[in-house]
């Protein structure tokens, strides 16, 4: 089946279809909604909340990018509108201490490990980048995005950069 | 020097994340189920309570009345008055009746007194200006200023007070649910009400039930302010009230020990069929029934502490809970009403305790420390609501009213140990009252 097919499909709200397009794409769009999300229960919130609106909106998908790409975006709208729903509980995730890797090779880290060392990033950080290094969004989009300057976006890149690059270093246990 | 970015993108960008049991394919279909669900009751209810109000309004909105002829004829004063408040007393009379008391109080009228004749002229000539409003709300009889000018009601007999509107209003056809207002806006108006006639009136030995049959002396000077308040005894006469209430608020709770966390919001919403009775001065009370469904969503961290053999030191650790819950409830409200007029609109103060059972409880609440089912909450438990509101209520018609009322909400609690549910709620209250 051709994307464009599976896209038919769900506009038909086809039930294999749609049950088709979860299948290919949850696990992937989980991890981008793991990368923003305080928790797993947030992200899997999300996740599902996102599939929600790709259904109802499927019609709207023009066909200008790829399926996939509009489907992370509308992942990390959800995100994002998520994390500003649940700011309350930045002050005790920020407290909540992660028991890291113990591997000295960088090279070796698999994808938890860095999972890991996003979470450990303050949400400002952790949401620009994800935004610029894994999404390839530009920092005026950041700006738009996060009601941020794009200066700002630049800055708490540069500092997420950095924190992680100390991270990567250090390689051991963590926390912050 | 490490960067970051590529690290990350190279391992991250198509990585897959295995799904738990809770996301679901299934979980997401039931998802938009429940959205579409809830957008469907939501415009239904919308569309149901227009449709009330424009069909109230089309059944019971009353003819105009037909101004020629009173127009042309300033002497028919009784006639004019009759009509001034669209008084349904007329509608029991035949035309060959009304044209004859017309013409025998116009009679009365005219012989007895030019003043009075000038005081009903100008009400006659100012019908336009004339509104009716449902409720319990002092009569007001604006009168002209040859009235005020005179000072005095020589020569006036009780015949001619009569057509000024208040042995022929029969106060107790009508039990001033109705008030007249006529506006004198070229003159200057004399209000007079009467409470302070009536302790004018009093203050010479005539009581309240003498007043429909006071024959002002010759001489006697009235106050600067007459006023024009029949005595209101309650008629019970029936109203009925349909009304709807949403209401919500979010919630934070910090447990001082800081290990726990619990917010979200709920949202309640109400409808109650309420039969009320006129009780007089603007007095409502009445019961009816109520249903109203509350639902819940929030989430519980909860850190505990470990130790940590590496570290040798306690760990915190955070879970988080999700809470949701639906509580329903069906109860018999009891009310009480107050209107306050100022012409059409008013303002009215509603007071509703709700003594009812819960229908349906399901989902999981936050107690004191853990989340709990609500399971524990039995069907049919005991539960005591009220409502307080106050806002503007609106005559669309002369037997129809809107009412639309910020309010505040008290809710019990069955069960004692929520720590996720809100006593007190803000919401807003809409309603539509018909007289039968």
């Amino acid at each position: 089946m051709t994307e464009q097919q599976l896209v038919d499909g769900c506009i038909r709200e086809d039930r294999k279809c749609q049950e088709l397009l979860w299948n290919l794409h949850a696990k992937k769009l989980l991890t981008v909604s793991t990368r923003y999300c305080q928790n797993r229960e947030d992200a899997e919130d999300v996740l599902m909340e996102s599939f929600v609106k790709i259904f109802d909106n499927m019609s709207a998908f023009r066909g200008q990018s790829s399926l996939e790409t509009w489907m992370r975006r509308i992942v990390v709208n959800t995100s994002i509108n998520k994390l500003r729903s649940r700011k309350f509980t930045e002050s005790i995730d920020n407290e909540v201490l992660h028991i890291g890797y113990s591997d000295n090779s960088f090279e070796a880290m698999d994808a938890k490990v860095l999972m890991g060392m996003l979470e450990l990033l303050p949400v400002g950080y952790r949401m620009v980048f994800n935004l610029f290094a894994i999404e390839g969004y530009s920092h005026k989009e950041i700006g738009e995005l996060l009601s941020i300057d794009e200066g700002t976006s630049r800055s708490q890149l540069a500092r997420a950069r950095k924190s992680l690059q100390d991270m990567i270093e250090k390689k051991g246990v963590m926390h912050t | 020097m490490i960067h970051p970015d590529h690290i990350f993108k190279d391992t991250l960008y198509g990585h897959e994340t295995p799904l738990s049991g809770k996301a679901s394919f299934q979980g997401v279909m039931q998802k938009r189920n429940n959205k579409r669900r809830g957008f469907f009751w939501f415009s239904l209810n919308s569309v149901l309570l227009l449709l009330l109000s424009l069909t109230a309004v089309a059944l019971f909105r009353s003819p105009v009345p037909d101004n020629t002829k009173i127009a042309d004829n300033n002497s028919i004063h009784n006639a004019n008055l009759t009509n001034l408040g669209g008084r349904r007393y007329v509608n029991n009379k035949t035309p060959e009746q009304k044209e004859s008391n017309s013409v025998i109080k116009n009679e009365n009228a005219s012989s007895n007194s030019n003043t009075l004749s000038n005081v009903s002229g100008n009400l006659a000539g100012r019908r336009n200006d004339v509104s009716i409003v449902a409720g319990k709300n002092p009569q007001r009889l604006y009168l002209s200023s040859s009235y005020k000018q005179n000072g005095s009601l020589n020569g006036i007999k009780s015949g001619n007070f009569t057509a000024l509107g208040l042995e022929e209003t029969e106060v107790s056809d009508h039990e001033s649910s109705n008030h007249i207002v006529s506006d004198n806006k070229n003159e200057n108006q004399t209000i007079r009400e009467l409470s302070d006639w009536l302790k004018h009136l009093s203050g010479r030995g005539i009581s309240e039930e003498k007043f429909f049959k006071f024959e002002p002396t010759k001489g006697m000077v009235l106050p600067e302010f007459v006023p024009f308040y029949p005595p209101r005894k309650a008629k019970f006469n029936p109203i009925f009230e349909l009304n709807a209430t949403t209401a919500g608020k979010g919630y934070k709770s910090f447990r001082e020990s800081q290990d726990v966390t619990v917010a979200g919001n709920h949202r309640l919403t109400r409808y109650m069929g309420i039969l009320l009775f006129d009780m007089g001065r603007g007095v409502n009370i009445g019961t009816g029934i109520s249903y109203s469904e509350c639902v819940g969503i929030g989430k519980a961290l909860v850190s505990t502490y470990v130790i940590d053999t590496t570290l040798s030191k306690p760990v915190r650790v955070t879970k988080a809970q999700n809470i949701s819950y639906r509580l329903n409830k069906i109860s018999v409200p009891l009310a009480i009403r107050y209107q306050l007029g100022f012409g059409r609109s008013m303002v009215r103060i509603s007071f509703t305790a709700m003594p009812g059972v819960v229908s349906l409880g399901s989902g999981t609440i936050f107690s004191r420390d853990a989340l709990q089912s609500m399971d524990m909450l039995k069907r049919n438990s005991f539960v005591m609501d009220a409502r307080l509101g106050a806002g503007l209520y609106y005559q669309v018609a002369p037997k129809t009213a809107i009412s639309a009322e910020p309010i505040v909400q008290y809710q019990s609690i069955p069960g004692s140990q929520w720590k996720t549910y809100n006593r007190f709620d803000f919401g807003f209250g809409l309603g539509v009252v018909f007289r039968p």
